[in-house]
């Protein structure tokens, strides 16, 4: 078990390309961390530099007490589950999963058996074991490559996109299996996903990343609530955070089809804190509500589009040339083209500084938390 | 970019008689290629590749220059009209075919058509059209090769007159009392000499050597002056000294006769005249191998090669560039303790190689075979460098006077004269057999083995093929 | 087979034997409609005819002291030819002098051009140029080729003899000298057609996934490690169509020794196509050479198969 801590950790190809721009970062031993952001965003790049297949450009890398920039991947400690899994093709299952074992340890054939059966059991493949990767399912062969991690018995377990080859309900499956086999294992884990869902539902803290830089850190439910920048609040969640560009007058926001008041307190703070005329109110569809026309704020719209999605119905509605999505209880079923209104509390936006995409809000939220103790 | 061949547009016509021209021919590149290295030679792929007629086959000889000729005659021309596939290519090509020009404009009712097919691959093609019955009305066979065409060929005895020939030379296509072809010529080999080598180191080139003595003294001189004095060659060719030689010593080559042949080289006539051949290396006549033959002779570095008739119409063709020197030629029969005078020498015969020709056309053959081998001899003496195959055109005038005489062909009409005419013995396997023996007599030039034994294993290999 | 060896260039060896395969199965799901026979017949007629026939004719004429001229007169001797074959000095001969080329060929070609697949795809950078470089002598005819290297080999003042002139005494005469002979048309050879073996190995290392590779890294596994684990198994599929294929290339050399040294000296690189040929079209012995060459067609089956069962043996 080891913490896994960046230090302002860079990544540039051929001197001009930055795929992971001074990342810094401390994991803690035992954490769960999943690395999520779209493609091309480094988060493959900072997880392969950890198992020590890509170069640190720059900065310090530690596992534990140890620096491992120039340390050889079979040395840090490290077990890697990739996303195709990577499993040798020729080689029956035990063998791909005493392979490492018999290379990097002088363990007994009977202790090398010993872990393999432990793992096995771990990942109930015990039967497959004399199998050829090409005679599994996809599902086996995710589990394989997990137990080909497992005996290695390392420090930190780096899993890249592990599940995103399995179909939909099997990935549910096994990220749940994957989430119990860590709690059990307490080990490091560090999980690569362009998944939202997934960092959300597996990890003890996310880290989201894009353009090579950290966006935001925290855990789940902190990322979800309090994203930092339009990016991270963009990114978390589905559907979507609606967006809509506003500008602030006195103590109103108005958009191009709708007004909206804000307390004067918050607006206050707001107007304090930002730096452009221009500003982007975020919400997320699960917190706008249909209301009676007349209430307070309420805003008219008209009904696109609605989808059920079981057991909630996403209502796509236009205000004015807007669109916005709506996230309503499943037996709420607004007719499409029907005319309705809605309305959302103020602790429930989100508001954005047009030109450096900042939550104004969560800092005029925080200092209004601070005032009102 | 040009290379001269080393080989005449047809001698031998099977490829065992052109003893790889491939390694000998490129010598004057080398020098050049030493410069430039290896990427030098890669890049020169560009050019050989780029040699005409270079196929499947490895005779560039046959450049497909050469096969542009040949004699178109319309439906219609005459009431014959008769195939003719050609193996003369080239120098002795375009004489050929202005002969059979001149016969269709005098015939009344035949005319004969011309397709010219590479010399090299002559006779697979002549073969394989004959198994697919395409063979053409009339084809040409070297005596030397007749003998696995026989069984399907036309005897000529009834269309053609055989009284004018010279005996020797008719008698090479006479099997069980019947004349397989109309013999067009008859062409050996001789030495042929630079003159100028020859006054420089002091001999008279008025005054060539007529025996093994004479011979050898001049090639010494000859190499005092410092040139090479003589090139017996590689491969086919040097059967040609060496089996006249063995002739000239009381001995055929082999003996015997279809179905029972027997070696008759392995004795101690056979070493006399192999031997010789390492001499030549060791004299420094000759380099060891035979990169400087032909192309050497031309370029003035050698005194003497072993050539054959056609070398006169590439002299004629190339208007005298190719040997700008005064040269001569000289009989080959030089053997050591000679006891009489014999050449090698073959002929070019026409044939018919298919039995159903109705009697019109068969006295049309006739006609033709008659115009062309006796009528036209002097002309296709004078012009091909070939020696005529009649009795009367060796004995006239008229090619005492034409150009070709004092160069080549009073030579060869002395050893026609002396009856010195031999011919290469022909059998179903003659290529394999003379396979077997030059082999062996190449290992004695490059000093891999002594006469006798040379001689033992050539022996054995001839005995496998004829079992 | 032609467009396996191009689908093999596209999409990697593996994939294009599994395509090939998958196309076969298809084919024969396919056999039951009248449409489908139709699309193949032309691939038939040419098959039975060109393939099929002569195979079975070949067979046929090598029972008969055949007669090309007059095939009716031809006179059935049943395995008499075959008879004559064994006891054959010449033939043996020849087969001898082609195992020997083969001995000298094959290892080369296929370990060489393994080693510079390996190392030319390593070098990332400049692989096109590489590629074409090795791949550049491939496009030459045999007479070319065997042009260069009479060239090369001469010997009188032959480039390689000349150079050698500067380190040892008398070099080698190479193609006049029973010893030389053979092994200066195996390194024309080599020269020549490594590069369909470098191209489709080449293509074959450039099919196996670099996870793996990364995977290896993380066991820990050394360079050799990952080449004897990884590349090689991985690589067997076309290596085992690399071996089988140059094998029975070498087996049938021809133009080369027929070029370069007309079977000399003393017959010594006289190979068996060479002699096939001559009993053939020298000697107008058909019959004979249609043995000659079933003989060669069940060695090269032999060989093939054994090949074939030696090097999947691990599977």
């Amino acid at each position: 078990m080891s913490s896994v801590r960046f230090d302002e950790v860079r990544k540039v190809y051929d001197d001009e390309i930055v795929a992971v721009d001074g990342c810094t970062l401390d994991i803690e031993d035992g954490e769960f961390v999943t690395i999520v952001g779209p493609s091309g965003s480094g988060k493959s790049t900072l997880l392969r530099m950890v198992a020590g297949l890509e170069d640190i450009t720059g900065g310090n890398l530690h596992i534990g007490d140890r620096r491992v920039n120039n340390v050889a991947p079979q040395n840090r400690g490290v077990a890697m589950v990739f996303q195709n899994y990577a499993l040798y093709p020729h080689m029956s299952v035990r063998k791909n999963m005493s392979y490492g074992l018999k290379l990097t340890t002088d363990l007994s054939d009977d202790e090398i058996e010993r872990r393999i059966m432990d793992a096995a059991e771990m990942m109930g493949i015990e039967d497959l074991l004399e199998d050829k990767p090409s005679q599994l399912s996809g599902g086996q062969q995710q589990r394989v490559a997990t137990g080909r991690a497992i005996v290695r018995e390392p420090d930190v377990f780096l899993m890249d996109e592990p599940l995103s080859n399995l179909d939909a309900k099997l990935r549910t499956h096994m990220r749940i299996e994957l989430q119990r086999l860590q709690e059990d294992l307490e080990t490091t884990t560090i999980y690569v996903t362009h998944d939202q869902e997934e960092a959300l539902t597996m990890s003890d803290r996310v880290v989201i990343l894009n353009h090579g830089e950290l966006q935001q850190v925290g855990t789940p439910e902190n990322v979800y609530h309090e994203p930092v920048n339009r990016f991270v609040a963009d990114f978390i969640g589905s559907p979507s955070m609606n967006f809509f560009d506003v500008e602030l007058h006195g103590t109103t926001l108005t958009g191009g089809a709708f007004t909206y008041d804000l307390p004067g307190d918050l607006a206050n703070r707001i107007q304090e804190r930002m730096q452009s005329e221009s500003l982007v109110l975020g919400v997320r569809p699960e917190h706008i509500k249909l209301s009676e026309p007349g209430v307070e704020n309420a805003i008219e719209a008209e009904v696109a589009v609605l989808e059920p999605v079981g057991s909630d119905n996403y209502v796509y509605i236009d205000i004015g040339d807007l669109e916005c999505t709506v996230r309503v209880p499943g037996d709420v079923k607004p007719e499409e083209g029907s005319r309705v209104h809605v309305t959302f509390d103020p602790t429930d936006i989100h508001l954005f500084d047009g030109e450096t995409s900042k939550n104004i809000m969560l800092e005029a939220k925080q200092v209004a938390s601070v005032d009102s103790v | 970019m040009t290379m001269q061949g080393d080989s005449p547009t047809d001698e031998g016509s099977s490829r065992q008689y052109t003893d790889r021209p491939v390694r000998s021919r490129l010598n004057n590149r080398r020098r050049f290629l030493q410069g430039v290295g290896v990427t030098g030679a890669v890049g020169l792929a560009g050019c050989v590749g780029s040699l005409p007629g270079f196929g499947d086959d490895d005779e560039p000889e046959a450049g497909e220059e050469d096969l542009e000729g040949g004699v178109e005659v319309d439906e219609g021309d005459a009431d014959v009209i008769l195939r003719l596939d050609s193996l003369l290519t080239g120098g002795d090509g375009d004489p050929f075919e202005a002969m059979v020009e001149d016969f269709n404009a005098q015939s009344d009712n035949v005319a004969v058509e011309v397709t010219r097919v590479p010399w090299d691959e002559y006779y697979d093609q002549l073969f394989t059209a004959m198994t697919a019955d395409e063979a053409p009305d009339i084809g040409f066979s070297h005596s030397s090769q007749i003998v696995p065409f026989l069984d399907n060929l036309t005897p000529l005895d009834d269309y053609v007159d055989y009284d004018p020939y010279v005996d020797q030379i008719v008698d090479s296509v006479e099997y069980e009392g019947q004349h397989y072809g109309a013999p067009l010529d008859t062409h050996m080999a001789a030495a042929y000499y630079n003159k100028e080598i020859y006054e420089e180191a002091g001999l008279d080139p008025e005054d060539p050597p007529s025996n093994w003595e004479e011979f050898a003294e001049a090639n010494d001189a000859i190499v005092d002056a410092g040139y090479y004095a003589f090139d017996y060659g590689t491969g086919m060719h040097i059967c040609r000294s060496w089996g006249g030689w063995l002739r000239s010593r009381g001995h055929e080559v082999i003996e015997g006769e279809e179905g029972n042949w027997e070696p008759n080289f392995n004795n101690e006539d056979g070493v006399a005249v192999t031997e010789p051949l390492r001499e030549a290396v060791e004299r420094d006549w000759t380099p060891t191998e035979d990169d400087n033959s032909w192309p050497s002779f031309v370029e003035g570095d050698f005194g003497a090669v072993v050539d054959g008739t056609w070398a006169w119409s590439r002299f004629r063709e190339g208007g005298g560039e190719e040997l700008d020197f005064d040269w001569g030629t000289y009989d080959l029969s030089l053997a050591p303790g000679k006891e009489e005078d014999w050449t090698m020498c073959d002929s070019h015969n026409l044939i018919v190689p298919q039995s159903d020709h109705s009697e019109e056309e068969l006295e049309g053959i006739g006609e033709f075979f008659e115009y062309m081998t006796q009528e036209r001899a002097v002309d296709w003496s004078a012009e091909a460098g070939h020696l005529a195959a009649t009795t009367e055109a060796l004995g006239s005038d008229e090619l005492r006077e034409r150009e070709a005489w004092d160069y080549s062909l009073h030579t060869f009409q002395d050893i026609a004269d002396n009856e010195e005419l031999y011919y290469w013995p022909a059998t179903q396997n003659t290529d394999e057999y003379s396979e077997a023996i030059y082999q062996s007599l190449e290992a004695v030039r490059y000093g891999q083995q002594d006469a006798q034994e040379a001689l033992d294993e050539a022996e054995q290999r001839c005995r496998d093929i004829f079992s | 087979m032609l467009d396996l060896i191009a689908a093999m260039r596209t999409e990697g060896p593996r994939q294009a034997l599994n395509l090939w395969w998958q196309e076969m199965v298809d084919e024969y799901d396919r056999r039951e409609s009248a449409e489908g026979i139709l699309f193949a017949l032309p691939y038939l007629i040419a098959f039975v005819g060109f393939m099929l026939f002569p195979l079975l004719y070949g067979f046929y004429m090598s029972l008969y002291d055949w007669d090309a001229l007059n095939p009716e007169q031809s006179e059935f001797i049943g395995l008499g030819n075959y008879q004559t074959l064994v006891n054959d000095p010449r033939f043996w001969e020849a087969l001898w002098n082609t195992v020997w080329f083969v001995i000298l060929t094959v290892p080369p070609l296929v370990i060489l051009a393994l080693l510079l697949a390996l190392g030319v795809n390593r070098n990332v950078k400049g692989q096109t140029l590489l590629r074409t470089i090795f791949f550049s002598p491939y496009i030459l005819t045999v007479a070319v080729v065997s042009l260069i290297w009479v060239e090369l080999f001469a010997g009188e003042g032959g480039f390689i003899r000349y150079w050698l002139g500067f380190v040892m005494e008398d070099p080698p005469r190479f193609l006049i000298d029973p010893t030389w002979a053979m092994v200066s048309i195996a390194v024309a050879t080599v020269w020549w057609s490594i590069a369909f073996n470098f191209i489709i190995l080449l293509a074959a290392r450039q099919n196996v996934p670099d996870r793996l590779y990364e995977a290896a890294k993380l066991d820990g596994a050394s360079s050799y490690r990952m080449m004897r684990d990884i590349t090689i198994p991985q690589m067997r599929n076309p290596l085992i169509f690399v071996v089988i294929i140059t094998f029975v290339g070498s087996f049938q050399v021809f133009g080369q020794p027929y070029i370069m040294t007309d079977g000399g000296p003393r017959f010594s690189t006289h190979t068996i196509v060479m002699y096939l040929y001559t009993t053939g079209f020298a000697g107008r012995d058909f019959g004979y050479a249609a043995a000659i060459g079933y003989v060669l067609f069940l060695i090269l089956i032999t060989v093939s198969v054994v090949n074939y069962y030696v090097l999947s043996e691990n599977e």
